[in-house]
């Protein structure tokens, strides 16, 4: 959309400045609006003027700057955000362990193969042929700790999961990596380990949509690693998603100091959702796993982001007890403070056209601000009713979070795409408009802390979980 | 960060670009927008950067002057799928 798109003389100007600084340009993009640019730290600090240092704080330590980024007067208006200078760590995945050790089928039947998940949500047949989802993957340097975040997937490992216990072919994956170190998978020994967070997003989307293409978006956990993933996913010209999985998010607000995202960084990465959404690209995130407050210290509600962005499928969780196929029970999850779905009203982003009729309540936080609601949608994520997902260590076993249900969603979604012969696009003003009602599972009981579920939409579950012939039939009666 | 983000949904990118430098005092250069930060909490400086590591950055500028409309969600009032359908737009 070339409206997105950057000025030629815009372009040519910040590699000017950065030639003149001793800056090596190494990728410069109108799509994109970007100039990717490398040099000695004490030279990109002084044309920036930047002063950088090495902070060290109860988390860990990285390179930080305190203060604004600046630009001389020949870039005025040009430069929109410049990053890369502070790489404090941003993001966390919203995978869960089940409390339980897995043993077996037969000792723990609340624990359910994908397969068996798009059964009782009753996904239409189809396998996402056709369809290209993309996956991302945060790993590598954890600020400038030394510590490093593995983080992948094995071929092997995989292989074994989808013949050997699912029986269908491995999905194709194709790596893409924007930053970092790339696929680099883990044995899981290590609390930085990200493995259990890939491997679940594969075999979850893979599971659904095993014919789809899986490009696996490779990037850091830092501000620059966001913009720029999301930046180059939806600018993609050879094999260009028609679904982004993002399993990843920090609260969107917090008391001075503890909020992780930048404005520059918060406004870059929702105008690369909003090009995807006018693209038609459908991008699906999880809500996040620690309930109504997402762990924030200062006694209010917080959503996540990118998951209050309004221009994404937010993806709540539930609890499922489902047996011979059917859901005998679905609740909101909520097993404690950290271990329940996201949920709630931004205080960013204003509520959304699409959202108007929904009966969004106001915030519960002073001020009683009305805001974006979250999440759109739900799934299965209490990792007591977890899925049976490859372990990093070769073992299948039962995980959850919403990092389950965004893949899960992405999957649907494909297998929608397919069966209709289109792109769906983005999702959320025909799901409000046409299937609010008597289309999904409505899921009515249980609380997320701050926010109780009810009939209709909510801050727990959104409109619900997915039944997906009933979706499908919607949309086709949409086009008759 | 010194202020609390106070974005709204319906900004567009060629509404961030209006204003985006503002003066400062910094050796006649102007701030970023919106690239205010601050340090992590109970965060303490352990000493310079090394100024000879090497660094990458990315440095994102405006879109093109705005003669291109990029229609908001209220605009479009559905989805891309809806658009396609009743306009009978091509599919691929």
């Amino acid at each position: 959309m070339s409206a997105f798109e950057a000025d030629a003389k815009d372009i040519n100007a910040v590699k000017k400045f950065a030639t003149a600084n001793k800056l090596k340009v190494i990728e410069a993009s109108e799509v994109k609006r970007s100039v990717l640019i490398e040099g000695k730290i004490g030279d990109a600090a002084r044309a920036f003027g930047v002063d950088l240092q090495i902070w060290e704080h109860p988390g860990g330590r990285y390179r930080g700057r305190v203060g604004p980024v600046h630009t001389p007067d020949s870039l005025r208006g040009i430069v929109e955000a410049v990053f890369g200078f502070d790489n404090r760590v941003m993001g966390r995945p919203y995978f869960r362990r089940s409390r339980h050790r897995f043993v077996s089928r037969a000792a723990q039947p609340l624990n359910y193969l994908p397969t068996e998940i798009a059964d009782f949500y009753s996904f239409p047949d189809a396998d996402g042929s056709g369809q290209t989802i993309a996956i991302f993957v945060f790993n590598g340097a954890l600020g400038d700790s030394g510590q490093t975040a593995v983080g992948g997937y094995s071929q092997k490992l995989l292989k074994s999961y989808f013949k050997d216990t699912l029986h269908i072919t491995p999905p194709r994956l194709t790596d893409v990596v924007v930053h970092g170190p790339g696929n680099k998978p883990g044995d899981g020994s290590q609390d930085t380990d990200v493995t259990s967070e890939v491997l679940l997003d594969i075999c979850m989307a893979g599971a659904v949509a095993p014919k789809a293409r899986f490009m696996m978006y490779f990037t850091e956990f830092t501000e620059q690693g966001w913009v720029d993933a999301l930046t180059s996913a939806v600018t993609a010209t050879q094999n260009r998603p028609s679904i982004i999985s993002i399993s990843y998010g920090n609260p969107e607000d917090g008391p001075t100091g503890q909020i992780l995202w930048t404005q520059q960084a918060i406004m870059k990465v929702n105008e690369a959702l909003q090009r995807a959404a006018l693209a038609g690209i459908n991008v699906c995130v999880a809500a996040g796993d620690q309930g109504s407050t997402e762990e924030v210290t200062d006694h209010r509600q917080h959503v996540d982001y990118p998951a209050s962005s309004p221009w994404v499928l937010a993806c709540g969780g539930t609890r499922v007890v489902a047996a011979n196929g059917v859901i005998n029970r679905e609740t909101v999850w909520n097993d404690g403070p950290s271990s329940a779905t996201g949920g709630g009203v931004s205080s960013l982003f204003a509520l959304p056209t699409y959202q108007t009729s929904a009966n969004v309540p106001v915030s519960v936080n002073p001020g009683h601000r009305i805001g974006r609601g979250v999440p759109d949608v739900s799934g299965i994520a209490d990792p007591d009713t977890g899925v049976l997902v490859m372990g990093p260590d070769g073992t299948v076993g039962g995980i959850g979070g919403t990092s389950a249900t965004a893949p899960m969603w992405a999957g649907l979604i494909a297998r929608l795409n397919q069966l209709l012969g289109t792109p769906l696009g983005f999702l959320n003003p025909i799901l409000y408009k046409n299937l609010a009602s008597g289309v999904l599972r409505d899921v009515s009981e249980g609380d997320n802390g701050a926010y109780r579920a009810g009939a209709g939409w909510d801050a727990c579950t959104g409109l619900g979980s997915p039944n997906g012939t009933r979706i499908l039939a919607a949309l086709k009666g949409l086009v008759k | 960060m010194a202020r609390k983000p106070s974005l709204q949904f319906a900004t567009t990118s060629q509404e961030n670009s209006q204003e985006n430098s503002q003066e400062d005092s910094h050796q006649n250069l102007r701030r970023v927008a919106g690239s205010e930060r601050l340090p992590l909490p109970n965060a303490r400086v352990i000493g310079p950067a090394d100024p000879e590591q090497p660094i990458r950055l990315t440095v994102y500028v405006r879109s093109r002057p705005a003669h291109t409309h990029v229609p908001s969600l209220k605009e479009i009032g559905h989805s891309p799928y809806e658009w396609m359908h009743s306009h009978n737009a091509p599919t691929h």
